[in-house]
């Protein structure tokens, strides 16, 4: 099997929930040695998070948790304690990576701030992944996945499309899941990569300040230029004119025809009725001004259909349209089948389960997140006793102490 | 060959970027594909977008379908590049692609699988010109499979990937997700260029990377595949709320659409809400709200409860007054509001941008990482379409000003 691109890349990841976690698993995927460090006893919080698998809670039963950290090694280490701090000193004296997600200021009080961590190690890389950055008044504010989102700029954005229409007065919405965090892990991925890179050329390492509230804002930009250009973009005003999410017999699909030979696609697909062919649907800016009439018409048109024959039909004419698949869709898909993007991992607890591969194929480095997540502390006789040189009685007695 | 040596002086003039000496030649259009070379441009790539007045790139155009009768006159997604003129349906301007590429480290398209192939600029055509050509293929569904010719926009992948699924009201259709879609999705394609780069650096080894948007939706859901796999059992949108934790929504505050979220895990940061809120009716000791799961069970009276505080106060006053007692909480921030906050402007996260000549500097989104020794940043106007045409083909590619004269003529370079 050929090497990932960063294989002999090793990174300690030190966070909970998802937004760490991902950055770790992403780079676990590209061939990382990834080190999780959870606290003693009870691990990382998404351990204890559903769904769990039969319904039955446990460590080594969340979705969230197995899903997130697949391709790492698990130790335990309360680095918050005197002797546990030492022993992530030491961890880091060999890593080229770490990752964080501690509240600004807390790493100085156990004497791992960056600045120690440079001299320490100058070849380090240490990214801190925290709500608003480390600086600035609100780098203390706590903050979860709801709150990031609202706070980037696209929430008071959704929802978007019929859902608006029917519920102008409601409140906005988040993305789905934890959005929020995944594109934060994501977002701090790619810093990582690049001062990788960057140590590539020149041997040294750096201090990367990540705000989960910019790294939605970075992918929200095209508000900023409508914004800057006098148009303050709200859930009313960003609507498509016409099209969108369109109900089905069996759920919903997406419908957008932003070129004309798709508009035309679309009319051929309905068998050209009689009011498509009215003049106030021969161009762009008309339909755009009667955007209304045509959803009733689409609408209408599409209820005949499930969400499966729309999809191939409308296809088939090249007009862009999409289901709204469920969870169960993916794993019925064709094409994801095709493309083995769903793969199974067997597991000691939960046995063998699917999963989806990486979003990215990196042919002659091969992604590999075949590897199923950690067990609680199952590495930490390799990590401790092997790479650190401890004795199997020193770690016992550190247990004990709740160190590890 | 003096001329291509200043080129190269010109990218190590960019300093100490992460991705400074790396220059792509940047065949992407619409969204997808131009936010990631805009992540690369930011970490310092030398970014030469390939344009053409046949069919400009959707940022100059008008788009009525989002209701929009102008073209934007500035786009982001534009900052940091060069732009040149290629009329790729004309074979000398396929023949001056593959020149620009073997002066290239890395190239990035987001056209349907198979039209590269037809221009005559698939991988292997790339790889003729530059044996070690990293390719980096971005798409809807991916290189290959039954649904990969399909056509797409940000919605559809967000939609086909399962994340549309997941967003919006519990008891409503679900939403679409917008231009953000298209831009995580080239932010994947940046991490998978950037390790493509790692590589090729380590091995001398380029490669065709291949990234779908759909499966970078998919991956951002991904614990519900792992869900119903294990029990069959299929994951919905559910709001603003959360499985366990409540309150766990937005509410109204004063002033025209204008709410704060608030969101509470433990029973500590509960008291810590009612004691804000004045504790009307007893609210810390009454046992629907005691513990985290009876106030999940009974959200929706919770909400109503927090809706009548919160109405008529200032998200701002709000967030300011649960944070300093530990309770999570932001506004549900506009753009204008963001653009005058004093946060994001004391991390200098929306930095003025001006014209090459100093004029008309306006706030743009800046980096979203905070480099300690090789700082990415966003510092040059999105350029007119074929600014660069000059110092790609006659200083890059050593052509004659009379050629390059005569090619525009003949609309090649168009």
């Amino acid at each position: 099997m050929r090497d990932g691109a960063l294989t002999g890349v090793t990174v300690i990841e030190w966070s909970e929930m998802v937004a760490g976690p991902y950055c770790g698993k992403l780079l676990a995927s590209l061939g990382a040695e990834v080190i999780k460090v959870e606290k003693p006893r009870t691990g990382d919080c998404a351990r204890w998070r559903g769904p769990f698998c039969g319904d039955i809670p446990g460590p080594e039963r969340s979705a969230l948790f197995l899903y997130l950290n697949t391709g790492k090694l698990g130790i335990t280490l309360d680095p918050t304690r005197r002797t546990g701090a030492e022993l992530l000193k030491k961890l880091l004296m060999g890593a080229d990576v770490f990752i964080e997600d501690r509240k600004p200021g807390s790493l100085k009080a156990i004497g791992l701030d960056p600045e120690v961590l440079c001299k320490l190690n100058p070849r380090l890389i240490h990214a801190s992944v925290t709500p608003f950055g480390q600086s600035g008044p609100y780098a203390q504010h706590k903050a979860y996945d709801l709150n990031i989102f609202h706070a980037g700029g696209e929430g008071c954005l959704l929802p978007s499309g019929l859902s608006w229409e029917m519920h102008p007065e409601r409140e906005p919405v988040k993305g789905g899941g934890h959005l929020a965090d995944y594109q934060s892990g994501l977002t701090v991925s790619v810093g990582i990569a690049a001062a990788l890179l960057a140590r590539q050329r020149d041997g040294a390492g750096q201090w990367l300040d990540v705000s989960k509230q910019e790294a939605q804002l970075a992918l929200n930009h095209m508000s900023q230029t409508r914004f800057v250009n006098g148009e303050l973009e709200t859930r009313a005003l960003r609507q498509f004119t016409y099209g969108g999410v369109v109900p089905c017999k069996d759920g919903y699909v997406e419908i957008l025809t932003l070129e004309d030979h798709m508009w035309r696609a679309l009319v051929k697909a309905m068998g050209d009725p009689e009011w498509a062919g009215d003049s106030r649907f021969s161009d762009p800016i008309s339909r755009a001004r009667h955007g209304a009439e045509i959803n009733q018409h689409l609408r209408r048109w599409a209820a005949e259909y499930g969400k499966e024959e729309l999809y191939q039909m409308l296809q088939a004419q090249g007009v862009p349209i999409g289901v709204y698949c469920t969870s169960e869709d993916l794993v019925r898909s064709r094409h994801l089948a095709c493309r083995n993007f769903l793969m199974e991992i067997d597991h000691p607890e939960v046995g063998r389960q699917l999963y989806p591969d990486s979003a990215f194929r990196l042919p002659q480095s091969p992604a590999t997140t075949q590897r199923r997540a950690p067990l609680l502390r199952e590495h930490n006789r390799q990590v401790y006793c092997e790479r650190l040189g401890l004795t199997l009685e020193t770690v016992a007695r550190m247990a004990e102490a709740g160190i590890v | 060959m003096d001329d291509r040596g200043a080129g190269l002086h010109d990218v190590r003039l960019q300093g100490e970027r992460p991705l400074a000496g790396v220059r792509i030649a940047d065949f992407s259009w619409h969204a997808m594909g131009p936010h990631c070379t805009l992540t690369l441009a930011m970490l310092g790539a030398e970014t030469i977008n390939i344009e053409t007045r046949i069919r400009p790139n959707i940022w100059r155009r008008a788009h009525p379908v989002y209701g929009r009768m102008e073209p934007p006159p500035f786009d982001q997604l534009a900052v940091n590049k060069k732009s040149i003129t290629l009329n790729l349906k004309d074979p000398r301007a396929v023949e001056l692609a593959k020149q620009l590429i073997t002066v290239s480290t890395l190239a990035v398209e987001n056209f349907r699988p198979g039209v590269m192939d037809r221009l005559g600029l698939g991988y292997e055509a790339l790889r003729a010109a530059k044996s070690d050509v990293i390719l980096v293929s971005l798409s809807a569904a991916g290189q290959d499979g039954p649904e990969s010719r399909h056509a797409g926009y940000a919605p559809m992948f967000s939609a086909l990937g399962g994340l549309g699924h997941m967003t919006g009201y519990e008891d409503a259709p679900p939403s679409e997700l917008r231009n953000a879609m298209d831009h995580v999705g080239g932010l994947m394609g940046a991490l998978a260029a950037i390790a493509a780069l790692y590589h090729w650096r380590r091995t001398g080894e380029g490669q065709h990377v291949d990234v779908s948007n759909r499966d970078v939706a998919t991956c951002f859901i991904g614990e519900t595949i792992v869900e119903y796999s294990m029990n069959r059992t299929v994951a919905h949108r559910s709001g603003n709320h959360d499985r366990i934790m409540s309150p766990h929504n937005c509410y109204p505050c004063h002033g025209n659409d204008k709410w704060i979220s608030i969101a509470v895990a433990t029973d500590a940061e509960w008291v810590a809400l009612c004691g804000v809120m004045g504790d009307p009716g007893g609210l810390s000791s009454d046992p629907r709200f005691a513990d985290a799961y009876a106030r999940w069970c009974h959200r929706e009276e919770l909400d109503t409860i927090i809706s009548v505080w919160t109405r008529g106060r200032t998200a701002s006053d709000l967030t300011a007054r649960l944070q300093s007692v530990g309770v999570a909480a932001s506004p549900s921030f506009s753009f204008d509001e963001l653009n005058s906050d004093p946060h994001l402007r004391a991390r200098g996260a929306l930095p003025l941008l001006a014209r090459g000549d100093g004029s008309n500097p306006r706030p743009v989104v800046g980096p979203p990482w905070h480099f300690s020794r090789t700082p990415a940043a966003v510092d040059s106007w999105p350029p007119e379409l074929g600014a660069d045409n000059r110092y790609v083909f006659c200083e890059l590619l050593g052509m004659e000003k009379s050629d390059l004269a005569q090619l525009e003529k003949d609309k090649v370079i168009y």
